[in-house]
């Protein structure tokens, strides 16, 4: 359940990424609508999880520090380095939470 | 070699004008940056922040400068032939070379970092060998050689390629340099049009152009050239360009008295006005194929000498009887003239007679030129001397700036003449240029003046020619004609082989076109279009392709304009294309023809030239 919602989340945030690093500004803020309900749902299947007891191990720590270097980021206007910060460190973690789960 | 060094040495050996303005002293600055400085990226590469206005911009990725770049041209499809990318920022270089990634080899990048201080800190710092080795690149540095951009896009689009242009801005760029990006767009958009005028003028010139070419010929054995005329020209004084705008009108007294203190040019419009006014031109100027006898003088006792094209329209040169004095250098006329032992001489010709007549002054020495008439403006709705109303200047005229800075109704052709006189003013910056009107366009480079102080100024009492002899000549004998009318024979067999290949290539098409619904194999279209490829060059190579040319994109622009547009889909894209080529092919043959009986009349005229 949540390893679905890891990968979906991953796409989607590949889909706004990719729009960032066009310069394709306007679609990349939509886009990150739905990544952002993405990365939600996916921290409640996470967390629903946990409770019960399995499931993939996120270093939340982390998240909330990539998470907030993102927001930065964006409050600057910044969509390069937000699309750098969730492409290669936010996947990243993603990823190494799917692969430990593996 | 430090980068500097390795890339000012790149600079020098393949972008000549650029590299002559950067060593050069008094280059405008016109975006002075507060800082700039190269940082590491994440991944090692460096990349450049800078600061401007007060903002700091990083203008790559901190994490992966080149993935970022290479993403980024992800979104470009570069699939047309010949096509020309403009892109507005040159940075240190990442993102350009992503785009070169995706272009093959016909296409053309042209560069223009509107940034001075950049440019400079990237040859300082980055290794930009190979963008600046590349032969498929221009680059432009505004303040620099941005010149070179104007001409560079100019002269980049034609008709086959005007439907594929592509525009790209470097991240970020719009935003920092937004006042040099919108006049680089500005540039681009004045490139597309005048191309499209060019093509315009094209297809409603060629064919009368090469009907005046061939019935003009015969004037070529008693002619002068421009560069004749050199001889006989007084330049130290200045000449006197006189258009056919609506303030000649005001300047009639003066143009009487600048009579034999400068050397007066009248531009074919002008003549009748000034004639009946009482103004004797020393020269009368006419390039275009089809002025109308109305529009240049009805007389037909016109002895004032006629500075002309060979493809000026044959009706006036036929009418006239003064002297002409020919400005066309193509292959046919060089070689008759040299036959004759004068040389050519040539002259830019756009659409402007003015322009023209401007380009004979300079090309003839004159190192001060007066423009008289040349309004390229509307006077209420009167557009030209004399009165003359056009109905455009109430209704379909655009707004251009004015010599007082205002906005003034004109007309799209005349703001492409005043584009011509700035680039030739700014290729001949010997050349003083004043502009002799009260009101009108403004033409940068120039210098406003009243034509009455232009005449105190710079044209003495004491120095005044009362005419300008040109000596005698030695008139073309019986020999020189008939070696003429041979070597003008010898292209009638060269037009018929033109003909039968490209008859030979219709058939290829349509053998093509016939069998696409049944599924034609690669390999016969790939030999079909081996077969038309050998003889596109057949065609190509011969000389007299060079008047063809004209004729068949007069007749083709439509299929040349998409010919080199590439489809998704192959087995469409080939059948477009033979499609296309066969109307080409057609038009070959047509021009062929056409060209041959022009030929065939022309040397019948000249073998009874007494």
């Amino acid at each position: 359940m949540s390893q679905k919602s890891i990968a979906e989340a991953i796409e989607a945030i590949s889909r706004v990424t990719a729009l960032f690093y066009q310069n394709r500004i306007e679609e990349g803020y939509k886009e990150l609508e739905k990544a952002l309900t993405a990365l939600n749902q996916m921290v409640s299947a996470l967390a629903l999880e946990t409770r019960e007891g399995g499931g993939v191990m996120l270093d939340e720590v982390r998240l909330n520090e990539i998470l907030t270097d993102a927001l930065n980021a964006l409050k600057d206007g910044d969509t390069i380095l937000f699309a750098d910060i969730f492409e290669y460190d936010l996947k990243e973690l993603l990823s190494q939470s799917i692969n430990q789960e593996d | 070699m430090n980068y500097y060094d390795l890339n000012m040495e790149l600079i020098k050996k393949n972008h000549d004008y650029l590299y002559k303005n950067l060593i050069k002293d008094g280059i405008s600055h016109t975006n002075r940056l507060d800082a700039i400085e190269t940082v590491k990226a994440r991944d090692g590469e460096n990349i450049l922040l800078i600061t401007y206005k007060g903002n700091t911009y990083r203008l790559n990725s901190m994490y992966r400068p080149v993935e970022e770049a290479k993403r980024w041209s992800e979104q470009y499809k570069f699939q047309n032939i010949k096509t020309v990318i403009s892109m507005f920022g040159i940075g240190n270089g990442i993102f350009a070379r992503a785009i070169i990634e995706r272009m093959d080899e016909s296409q053309v990048l042209v560069l223009y970092e509107p940034c001075y201080d950049i440019f400079i800190h990237v040859i300082n710092n980055y290794d930009l060998s190979d963008i600046l080795s590349d032969k498929r690149i221009l680059i432009a540095v505004e303040g620099v050689n941005d010149f070179e951009f104007h001409l560079a896009i100019q002269s980049l689009i034609d008709v086959t390629n005007i439907k594929s242009q592509v525009q790209l801005i470097y991240p970020n760029y719009d935003h920092i340099f937004t006042e040099s990006c919108v006049k680089f767009f500005k540039e681009i958009k004045d490139s597309m049009t005048s191309s499209r005028i060019n093509i315009n003028t094209i297809i409603k010139l060629s064919e009368r152009s090469i009907y005046n070419l061939f019935k003009n010929l015969i004037y070529l054995p008693n002619c002068m050239t421009l560069n004749d005329l050199k001889n006989y020209i007084p330049t130290h004084l200045p000449a006197i360009v006189v258009a056919a705008g609506p303030s000649v009108e005001e300047n009639i007294e003066d143009l009487k008295r600048a009579k034999g203190k400068a050397v007066i040019f009248a531009c074919d419009r002008i003549l009748e006005y000034l004639l009946d006014k009482g103004v004797e031109p020393d020269f009368v100027v006419t390039v275009d194929p089809m002025k109308e006898r109305r529009h240049f003088s009805l007389r037909d006792d016109v002895s004032v000498p006629l500075i002309c094209t060979i493809h000026a329209n044959h009706d006036i040169l036929r009418h006239h009887v003064g002297e002409k004095i020919f400005c066309t250098s193509n292959f046919l006329v060089k070689e008759i003239l040299n036959m004759l032992g004068r040389e050519a001489s040539n002259i830019p010709t756009g659409g402007s007679v003015a322009v023209s007549a401007f380009s004979a002054c300079v090309n003839l020495g004159f190192k001060r030129v007066i423009l008289v008439g040349q309004d390229l403006a509307y006077s209420g709705n009167v557009s030209h001397a004399g009165g003359e109303v056009d109905a455009r200047g109430e209704n379909d005229y655009i707004l251009i700036e004015g010599i007082d800075g205002n906005m003034i109704k004109s007309r799209y052709d005349w703001k492409e003449f005043v584009i011509e006189y700035q680039d030739l003013i700014a290729v001949n910056p010997d050349v003083e240029v004043i502009d002799a009107k009260r009101r009108g366009a403004r033409i940068k480079g120039t210098v406003v003046m009243p034509l009455n102080e232009a005449l105190e100024q710079y044209c003495p009492a004491d120095d005044r020619i009362e005419s300008i002899e040109f000596g005698n000549r030695v008139i073309a004998d019986r020999k020189i004609i008939d070696n003429i009318v041979a070597y003008l024979e010898g292209y009638i067999p060269v037009l018929k082989r033109i003909s039968d290949e490209a008859e030979t290539a219709v058939r290829k098409c349509n053998i093509v076109i016939r069998d696409n619904g049944r599924g034609l194999s690669g390999k016969n279209i790939n030999d079909s279009l081996k077969r038309l490829k050998q003889i596109n060059s057949f065609i190509r190579e011969q000389e007299i392709y060079n008047l063809m040319d004209s004729y068949i994109t007069s007749v083709t622009a439509n299929q040349l304009s998409e010919l080199l547009i590439v489809s998704e889909n192959e087995e469409e894209y080939n059948l477009s294309t033979f499609q296309k080529s066969k109307i080409i092919y057609e038009a070959v043959i047509d021009a062929s023809k056409y060209i041959m009986k022009m030929i065939k009349e022309a040397i019948e005229e000249l073998k009874n030239h007494g």
